[in-house]
C-alpha cells in the first residue's frame, strides 16, 4: 500500500512539483497551503511523512513541526523541512523543534526521492 | 538604531544628520534592490536555459518513442519512456525558479514600498521645513509632526533586511538528515 505524504507549502507551484515527483515514486500526496492548514489536515488523518516549507503565512514550518511533535500520533513521524533558507542557525532551530531533516530549494528530484525513501521506508 | 535625531528639536537642527542618515538608508536599500533584481535575472536565465534543455530532450525522446512504437523491440520503447520521465523530473527542479523568484519579488516589493514611503514623507518634511522657516510663529507643531512621520518611515526602511533567498542559480540545494 502506498505511503501517505503531507506536502505543506504556500506556493501552489511548489506543491504541484513536489506532488509530481513523489507520485512518480509511488507515494500518495495530500497538499496543504500553510502551517495551519497542514496541522488541521494532519489531525484529520494520519500521514507517514510530512514535508513542509519554512516561511509561510499563518504558521511557519518550524512552528508546525513543534505543534506536530506535541501530538502523540506524530512523535516519531518523519518531518522534513524543504525551504529556500539554508543557514546553520535556521537548521539548528529546525533540529531543536524535532525535524528529521532539512532540504534546501531547489530540490533535486532524485535526491528528494532518495531521502524520502530513507526516512519513510 | 541611532537616536540622534529627536522629533522635538528645532526645524533647522539636525537636518544635515537626518539627510546623512536618510542618504545611507536609501543607498543601502537601492543597492539591495538592485542586487535582488540581478539575482532574479540570473535565476530566470538559468531556469529558462535548463527548462529549454529538458524540453528539447523530451521532444527528441518523444520522436524516438514514436519510432520505437513501430519497431518490434519492446525494450527500446521502454527505455525511451524512462528517458522522458527523467527529463520531466529534471524539469521539476528547474521549474522551482517560480518559488525562488516569487520570494525575491516579494522582498523587493517591500523594499520599494518602504523607499516610496520615505520619499513621500521626505517631500512633506521639506514643505514643512520651508513653511517653518518662512513663518516660524505659524508652524503649530507641523514640522515636528512631519519629522516624526518621516522618522517612522525611515525606521521601516532601515529595518528591511536581506532577502532569505540566497540562491543565484538553479543548482540543487543541500539535503541533510539530523
Amino acid at each position: 500500500m502506498s505511503k501517505l505524504v503531507l506536502s505543506v507549502d504556500d506556493s501552489a507551484a511548489m506543491r504541484e512539483m513536489l506532488s509530481f515527483v513523489l507520485k512518480s515514486a509511488g507515494y500518495k500526496v495530500i497538499e496543504a497551503e500553510d502551517g495551519m492548514d497542514g496541522l488541521q489536515k494532519a489531525l484529520a488523518q494520519q500521514f507517514d511523512l510530512i514535508i513542509t516549507d519554512q516561511s509561510m503565512p499563518k504558521m511557519d514550518g518550524i512552528t508546525l513541526v513543534k505543534a506536530l511533535r506535541a501530538l502523540p500520533q506524530y512523535k516519531t513521524t518523519p518531518i522534513l523541512l524543504l525551504t529556500t533558507e539554508g543557514s546553520d542557525e535556521m537548521k539548528g532551530e529546525g533540529r531543536t523543534a524535532g525535524a528529521t531533516g532539512w532540504l534546501v530549494k531547489p530540490f533535486d528530484p532524485n535526491k528528494l526521492i532518495e531521502v524520502v525513501n530513507k526516512v519513510a521506508g | 538604531m541611532s537616536d540622534y535625531v529627536e522629533a522635538t528639536s528645532g526645524p533647522c537642527d539636525d537636518i544635515s544628520s537626518l539627510v546623512g542618515r536618510t542618504g545611507a538608508a536609501l543607498k543601502s536599500q537601492c543597492v539591495a534592490a538592485h542586487e535582488e533584481l540581478q539575482q532574479m535575472q540570473h535565476l530566470l536565465s538559468d531556469a529558462t536555459r535548463n527548462l529549454l534543455d529538458c524540453f528539447h530532450a523530451a521532444a527528441r525522446d518523444l520522436a524516438d518513442y514514436e519510432r520505437a512504437r513501430n519497431s518490434p523491440e519492446q525494450s527500446s520503447s521502454e527505455q525511451t519512456a524512462a528517458r522522458v520521465e527523467v527529463n520531466l523530473l529534471a524539469a521539476s527542479q528547474h521549474l522551482q525558479f517560480s518559488d525562488l523568484v516569487g520570494q525575491l519579488l516579494a522582498t523587493t516589493e517591500g523594499r520599494v514600498d518602504a523607499l516610496l514611503l520615505v520619499s513621500q514623507n521626505m517631500q512633506s518634511l521639506m514643505l514643512a521645513l520651508s513653511a517653518a522657516r518662512e513663518n516660524p510663529e505659524e508652524d503649530n507643531g507641523q514640522f515636528d509632526l512631519r519629522k516624526r512621520a518621516f522618522l517612522e518611515a525611515l525606521k521601516v526602511l532601515e529595518s528591511r533586511g536581506p532577502s532569505r533567498v540566497r540562491q543565484t542559480s538553479m543548482k540543487a540545494g543541500d539535503a541533510q538528515l539530523f
